[in-house]
């Protein structure tokens, strides 16, 4: 798998793997309206809803949140929350 | 017919303005493009392919066949599919007729199937207002301005930098896993709509040559020709023609694209009852996709096919009447 450039800026923010998986289930529930409850962090993103454009936006808030660019390429090299969010969260 | 009555928004106001509901981002814009490049060459490409070969091959049934036929199934797909069923949900339909809709409507090569849908609930939420992905009118009101504004209408929209959030508009698809993965697996349908009339054509000649027949002419050519008629419902549709209904937009009835733009050219009609599965609100009004769905529920395939009722029709339009009066 091809590494994935991230550029840490200033004043980024860590955050532990768990709490980008809130983030992120946080993130479906509210802009598809479903029940967090519902979500589970080890399927396929298309199967919680998750299309190409979705994805972005997904990373975007990332980006926003952890003060980083992420390559957009993260939601498909990393394809469920689980792994994306390890990937992208700080060692605990 | 005994359908499902439906009420007409078309007078409501515009739905206030969503600063989520569309965006930029490298990545998207930079598909969005290479896609709207394609999509617009390489049927271009074909097409005069297509034409060098017809004083060597002729011009025969088996082109215009694989022509019509291809064009018939993939305007199917998108007016019958992608339009009135996923994006106006007018009618109901079981998975597998669902599937093979979506199918056929990716083939016309216009995007995937949420991605479409998405930006056009956005055009009928902002329609020829800010917020329109397509409107002929929202340049200055110049000589350059209205021609910049035509080619935008026309094509020149799908190049832009923007990306209608489907988490906005199309939560409902989104939630529905096959159609998220029908709309992933969009560049395959694609494929399929070149390589099964190629197969076709092949297996009707005997011949390689058929295959390549059946790649121009049911592929290149109906891809070319049938976005030609797409883009006359974004720009013409909404500039030349009759308005019966006085919908807040202005979007036109145009007799002369019905049939190839099957039917989606009664744009007034369906601006004026938007979740109408018929279009052709009239007998003479020729509506393709409006028998397509009128068939299905005849198989008991469509369920549910909602329709305004007469007394409707005729309100709206004494409505319209009025308000051309007081206008006047």
């Amino acid at each position: 798998m091809e590494s994935i450039s991230i550029q840490s800026s200033p004043g980024a923010e860590t955050l532990t793997a768990v709490e980008i998986e809130n983030l992120i289930v946080n993130f479906i529930a509210t802009n598809l309206e479903v029940d967090p409850a519902g979500i589970e962090t080890d399927v396929t993103f298309d199967r919680l809803g998750v299309d190409s454009v979705v994805a972005v936006k997904i990373v975007m808030e990332l980006e926003t949140k952890l003060g980083r660019e992420i390559d957009p390429t993260a939601a498909y090299d990393y394809p469920t929350i689980e792994t994306l969010a390890q990937y992208l969260g700080s060692p605990t | 017919m005994s359908s499902d009555s439906i009420n007409s928004p078309a007078t409501e106001a515009s739905p206030p303005w969503d600063p989520e509901s569309v965006f930029s981002h490298r990545t998207l814009t930079r598909n969005q493009r290479i896609h709207a490049i394609a999509i617009t060459s390489i049927p271009a490409v074909g097409t005069i392919i297509a034409l060098c070969l017809v004083p060597v091959w002729g011009l025969g049934w088996l082109e215009i066949g694989l022509f019509l036929g291809m064009y018939a199934l993939t305007a199917t797909g998108m007016e019958v599919g992608f339009h009135r069923l996923l994006s106006h949900r007018s009618f109901r339909v079981g998975p597998v007729t669902e599937t093979v809709l979506v199918i056929c409507g990716s083939m016309f090569t216009l995007g995937p199937a949420i991605n479409w849908v998405s930006s056009h609930r956005r055009h009928h939420a902002h329609t020829d207002a800010h917020g329109d992905p397509h409107s002929p009118h929202l340049h200055p009101k110049t000589f350059t301005g209205r021609v910049m504004g035509f080619i935008h209408s026309y094509v020149g929209w799908i190049f832009g930098n923007e990306s209608t959030n489907s988490a906005s508009y199309s939560k409902d698809q989104l939630r529905n896993h096959r159609i998220v993965r029908l709309s992933q697996l969009y560049y395959y349908w694609v494929l399929l709509g070149i390589a099964l009339p190629a197969a076709v054509g092949g297996m009707i000649e005997g011949h390689w040559t058929g295959a390549v027949v059946g790649a121009l002419w049911g592929g290149f050519v109906r891809i070319f020709v049938s976005h030609q008629a797409a883009y006359s419902l974004t720009s013409f549709s909404h500039l030349f023609g009759s308005r019966p209904f006085k919908t807040r937009d202005r979007s036109t009835n145009l007799f002369v694209m019905a049939i190839p733009t099957w039917g989606q050219s009664w744009h007034n009609n369906h601006h004026a009852f938007p979740s109408s599965a018929m279009l052709g609100l009239r007998w003479w009004q020729i509506d393709p996709a409006g028998y397509v769905i009128g068939v299905l529920r005849l198989l008991g395939l469509a369920k549910d096919v909602k329709r305004p009722s007469n007394e409707e029709i005729a309100r709206q339009i004494a409505r319209s009447r009025e308000l051309s009066s007081a206008r006047s």
